[in-house]
């Protein structure tokens, strides 16, 4: 089943999340502590390092997450799009005591909400909670910005492991629901199997913003 | 962090050489994990340093210019095109679009600002191969349910041809094998018998009472394909790309 789930009562939901952010706020560190559970420690032995997968369950709904990594270092910002076109969701880290990586996170929504529309639920996470001494971006600032470009706020610490379990669950539930709002919109018509691929939209010279097809009733 | 020694460098090429051989988009794809994990094992040296897709993308791109393969930009191409999209959302389409970003890298002027790293006209291209796979999809899907069709590979020699056929329901094996006979134009058809890739990777015949749909369970990706061979075929040599459900990377079996 492709990326954007399935309706139907049995079937299972097939999302793609691809984790943006830059070099250092650790968000490896965060996926492979939502996958292993496991903190800084030599495991990678396989190919588990950039791509992971994680099997849920939720309210008897089978969902299978893909996570893809990216490269966060500015010279390889021009290669996301080959990573997060056809997204369900993306996560957005930035690190609590570096102001810096807030404000790439930023450019990152900029550009998903150009580049796929509303399509894509966003989920802005503040990492390294356990710095909270050394904070340098306010959570205030955080929590208003997300609100205001339709994302939500989160937090959490790699290293205490908290808040990434409560991330990942509250997105997938997020991605559910748009997967079942889209599947709506189109009617559940026979020639309807679910798995809507969304390629990234392109926008020429007018950021014509997105076409709302995971809106509610006008597309189609 | 280590990278790839020329030891390692000379079996990625061996290995991109065997890729650029072989037919089928998946044992091309499978053949590009066994590189890719290479890659990570050289640069993961050190204990306490954990190796993320911000070592490795650079390392790939090292690696992949150090194999000098000009046509791997084709290579890469043919898999996006001809993978089923379960694939492309999987493992082997992360790698896959690793190497596709490594190649966009390798592309781009040194000095380029961050807006370069991606020729304009391979952004062109990715758009156009998302518009074309997304719509594929949309369109094929719902066929998946009503129409009654089958990728078949035929292999004979060096040659080898896939057509899509139809079939309706409770029809057995041996009815889709004249089929076949027909559209490969074989001689004996009694020599020829079809082939499912069991969930191991195995190639395994399908009796002749098979039905169908059963044999749909095996199938990878939306469309159930099976493979028309002759009946003394060697299998182990159809098997040894593919090995495993989780496919064991280790690969020294790919070696020839």
């Amino acid at each position: 089943m492709a990326a954007g789930g399935a309706g139907g009562n049995n079937k299972t939901y097939s999302f793609k999340v691809v984790l943006l952010g830059e070099g250092c706020v650790g968000k490896t560190s965060l996926v492979l502590r939502y996958c292993e559970n496991k903190f800084n420690d030599k495991h990678i032995t396989t190919l588990q390092a950039s791509f992971l997968t994680k099997k849920l369950n939720i309210t008897g709904k089978r969902v299978n997450l893909a996570i893809w990594d990216t490269a966060g270092q500015e010279r390889f910002h021009a290669l996301g799009p080959i990573y997060y076109r056809d997204s369900n969701g993306a996560i957005l880290v930035y690190d609590i005591t570096d102001e810096d990586s807030f404000q790439k996170v930023k450019n990152w929504v900029k550009e998903l909400r150009k580049m796929l529309g509303n399509e894509i639920c966003l989920c802005i996470v503040g990492n390294k909670t356990d710095l909270e001494k050394e904070r340098h971006v306010s959570l205030e600032e955080a929590e208003g910005y997300a609100e205001s470009v339709g994302a939500k706020h989160y937090h959490s610490s790699a290293k205490l492991n908290k808040g990434i379990e409560e991330l990942f669950l509250d997105l997938c539930k997020r991605m559910m629901d748009m997967a079942q709002a889209e599947e709506r919109a189109k009617g559940n018509g026979a020639s309807q199997s679910g798995n809507v691929r969304r390629g990234v939209q392109i926008v020429d010279d007018e950021p014509q913003a997105a076409t709302p097809a995971g809106g509610c009733c006008s597309s189609g | 962090m280590g990278l790839l020694d020329a030891s390692g460098i000379s079996r990625a090429r061996r290995k991109l050489t065997l890729m650029a051989r072989t037919h089928s988009p998946i044992d091309k794809v499978l053949l590009l994990l066994q590189v890719c994990k290479r890659v990570y094992q050289s640069l993961d040296t050190q204990p306490e340093q954990e190796v993320t897709s911000e070592h490795f993308l650079p390392a790939l791109a090292y690696v992949l210019v150090c194999c000098n393969m000009p046509l791997l930009l084709l290579e890469v191409q043919y898999m996006m095109e001809l993978l089923e999209p379960s694939w492309l959302t999987g493992e082997g389409g992360y790698y896959l679009t690793s190497a596709y970003a490594s190649l966009c890298l390798i592309q781009s002027r040194p000095q380029a600002p961050p807006t370069g790293g991606m020729t304009s006209e391979a952004q062109e291209k990715l758009r156009e191969w998302s518009r074309r796979r997304g719509q594929e999809n949309i369109t094929h899907a719902p066929s998946n349910q009503n129409q009654r069709l089958v990728r078949v590979l035929y292999q004979e020699g060096g040659q080898s041809v896939v057509r899509t056929l139809q079939w309706v329901d409770g029809e057995p094996a041996s009815s889709l094998a004249l089929s076949c006979a027909t559209a490969f134009a074989v001689g004996q058809p009694h020599c020829y018998g079809l082939f499912c890739r069991a969930a191991g990777g195995e190639m395994k015949p399908l009796p002749p009472h098979a039905l169908i749909h059963e044999a749909h369970a095996h199938s990878i990706g939306s469309l159930p394909s099976l493979s028309y061979l002759r009946v003394d075929h060697d299998t182990g040599k159809v098997r040894r790309l593919t090995r495993g459900g989780a496919v064991d990377l280790g690969g020294s079996v790919c070696e020839e």
